[in-house]
């Protein structure tokens, strides 16, 4: 951290975000496990997004390094301190909410001054401060006004300009986008990821949004029932997810259910029920004879009526969804199985409701979890 | 929230309501106003300044007589004290209730509510007993040898600050309570979450919102201890009369009807100069205009 009195706002001159290391976080309410042993180490200057649906355990977890929840065991070191002991006052972090919560009863300057006058900075410097942060969200010259006076999203840039004022360390983030309509929300993801890079303080992100996620972090900690799925950068999680869990939950995909089979050895199948099997590419540890699994694969993959290295699997357009410069094309497979394949839109108007179709895709890209 | 508020007291009801039916719907309330409560009120204090023939001797007097300005002034303290009592008392109870949900809530409120219903005269007459020479507050007193003799208690003005502080503490708690509920709760997280401590976030966030509250607990109480009546008048003893007694005196006991309206169109005047003074300093609009 910059002294209190000197320059204010990181710039050029390398003040960075401190490390974070969250380890074995349990926290219960009742019978009820929010989070049930979290550990997660994030590097200084790093963007990490928990993302995980409503009733996860992200927000109790990012209350509990803000200071507003107290774990019922294991440590949170911020540059190796544990903090866990200390008030939320005495933190040093910055917290954006997601309702902004700015105070009504100050003007913007006044609201975006108010951590510099909880650490009694010099007036002067006070004002100097206030005019860089309100610079650095582009809302120069906004500095009288009242808070209601603002749009929802320059509130946003008030309440993000008051959280980094005084060069927090560590930066929370609770789902600070939620209440923007989706083209303000695009545009103030792209303007926040840039303040982050100038003032490279570690950002822990909360959000329920994976496509926010995706766009934003450097690494995306997906969480649900109170546990790390999968803590990996953005392209892995896409990518290669852990679990059906995580392949679900992050971007669109198709599950196919089905028994493991083994035509010859490193030769695996999935047979789906009462019906074909398709080629799997590869081999995992987990993998037995006979094992109910669960593949995964992105719309994107599949082909339609083309030639790859697993399927094809016959069945009928039912539905064809137009999506500017995407076609999505819902397949009846069986009664169980529908898949979804999403093409270029100039292939995809070839399709016609009731046409019989073969879907199929690269082994590779497909994902099997055992169930 | 505000504009919601707005849009129901301007837009949306002059919007559907035409003048006219604006005015046949307030019809009902108005007259009822200025027949029961106005025009009597005029007759009243008109008496003050045209019985027998058009005069102001009775504000003369009024001014000429010590006696007069001492009971208006005690008035005025004994509201002030009172007011200042039941903001002190008040308001950690609402701030309590504010932190409260659930049934704890409930319980609490009840403890605040209860004693609305019971008469004010069954109140002071329990401080009565209370206060009294071998009242409950004496006995104890002796009997932790704090005092050696019954200290007098009864028809003093600290008994009638005491009970009063008491019967009007709820109209300085549901307000102020009120106030404070509306405040989010993640305001003063934000403020801790950047480093204010408690009493800073008190100092700084609660306090201030809360004003529109403490100002209205104020005034109501301020205003309701001016006209208190039978409270001061069993408590305080003739030697503590207040500005109501004196009225009823007047008005009841000496038929002095002139006398006893222009003692209370004094009143009048002084609380609302008061109050506008008030409304002046706290620029209660303002307050409520930001929320």
């Amino acid at each position: 951290m910059t002294d209190s009195t000197g320059q204010a706002l990181a710039d050029d001159t390398g003040m960075a975000g401190a490390p974070v290391s969250v380890r074995d976080i349990y926290k219960a309410y009742g019978s009820v496990r929010a989070v049930n042993g979290v550990s997660l180490d994030i590097a200084p200057g790093e963007f990490v997004a928990l993302l995980g649906p409503s009733g996860s355990g992200k927000t109790t977890l990012l209350m509990a390094i803000a200071g507003f929840e107290t774990p019922d065991s294991g440590e949170i070191l911020i540059d190796g301190r544990d903090i866990v002991p200390q008030p939320p006052h005495k933190r040093g972090i910055g917290m954006v909410f997601q309702r902004y919560a700015l105070f009504p009863h100050m003007t913007v300057a006044q609201n975006i001054a108010f951590p510099l006058r909880m650490r009694k900075v010099p007036k002067a410097d006070q004002q100097e401060r206030v005019e860089r942060a309100l610079a650095l969200v582009r809302l120069s010259g906004y500095g009288d006004r009242r808070v209601n006076q603002l749009s929802g999203g320059q509130q946003q840039r008030v309440a993000m300009a008051r959280a980094i004022v005084f060069d927090p360390p560590v930066l929370l983030m609770d789902e600070p986008l939620g209440a923007l309509d989706k083209r303000l929300r695009e545009e103030m993801q792209i303007e926040l990821k840039h303040i982050q890079r100038q003032l490279r303080t570690t950002v822990i992100y909360v959000t329920h949004d994976q496509a926010e996620a995706l766009t934003m972090a450097d690494r995306i900690a997906v969480i649900s029932d109170g546990l790390v799925q999968q803590f990996a950068p953005p392209a892995e999680v896409y990518e290669r997810p852990t679990n059906a869990f995580v392949a679900g939950f992050v971007g669109e995909t198709n599950f196919i259910d089905g028994t493991l089979e083994r035509a010859e050895p490193g030769s695996w199948r999935l047979r789906l029920a009462g019906g074909p099997a398709v080629a799997l590419a590869g081999e995992e540890p987990s993998w037995r004879v006979g094992a109910p699994a669960r593949m995964a694969i992105r719309p994107e993959s599949m082909r339609l009526d083309g030639e790859a290295s697993s399927g094809p699997l016959l069945g009928r357009v039912e539905e064809t969804i137009y999506g500017g410069g995407t076609l999505a094309c819902i397949v009846r497979i069986t009664d169980q199985v529908a898949l979804t394949v999403r093409e270029a839109a100039a292939e995809g108007r070839l399709r016609r409701t009731g046409d019989e179709i073969a879907v199929s895709w690269p082994a590779e890209r497909s994902r099997v979890f055992v169930t | 929230m505000r504009g919601r508020l707005h849009r129901m007291l301007h837009g949306v009801s002059a919007s559907r309501y035409s003048a006219a039916s604006t005015l046949l719907l307030l019809a009902p309330l108005v007259i009822l106003l200025l027949l029961a409560f106005y025009l009597p009120l005029a007759q009243f204090l008109s008496r003050s300044f045209m019985e027998p023939t058009l005069t102001l001797d009775n504000y003369a007097r009024i001014a000429d007589r010590p006696i007069y300005a001492t009971i208006l002034l005690r008035t005025f303290r004994t509201g002030l004290i009172v007011a200042v009592g039941t903001l002190v008392l008040g308001f950690p109870i609402a701030y309590l209730m504010s932190t409260l949900r659930g049934w704890r809530l409930v319980v609490v409120a009840a403890i605040v509510v209860l004693p609305l219903w019971v008469s004010v005269l069954v109140r002071t007459y329990a401080w009565q007993v209370l206060l009294g020479r071998n009242g409950v507050v004496n006995q104890t007193l002796e009997g932790l040898g704090i005092i050696d003799a019954p200290v007098k208690l009864l028809n003093t003005e600290f008994a009638v600050w005491l009970a009063m502080t008491h019967i009007l503490l709820p109209f300085m708690v549901l307000p102020i309570y009120s106030s404070l509920r509306g405040i989010p709760r993640d305001l003063s997280q934000s403020a801790q979450s950047l480093g204010a401590s408690w009493p800073n976030v008190l100092r700084h966030i609660i306090l201030p919102l809360s004003l529109p509250g403490v100002a209205a607990g104020t005034v109501l109480v301020f205003v309701i201890s001016l006209g208190y009546f039978i409270t001061p008048m069993l408590l305080g003893g003739p030697t503590t009369m207040m500005i109501a007694s004196l009225i009823g005196q007047q008005a009841t006991k000496l038929l002095d009807w002139p006398m006893a309206s222009a003692i209370a169109a004094v009143l009048l005047f002084v609380t609302v100069a008061i109050m506008a003074l008030f409304q002046r300093v706290l620029r209660l609009d303002r307050v409520m205009g930001n929320g």
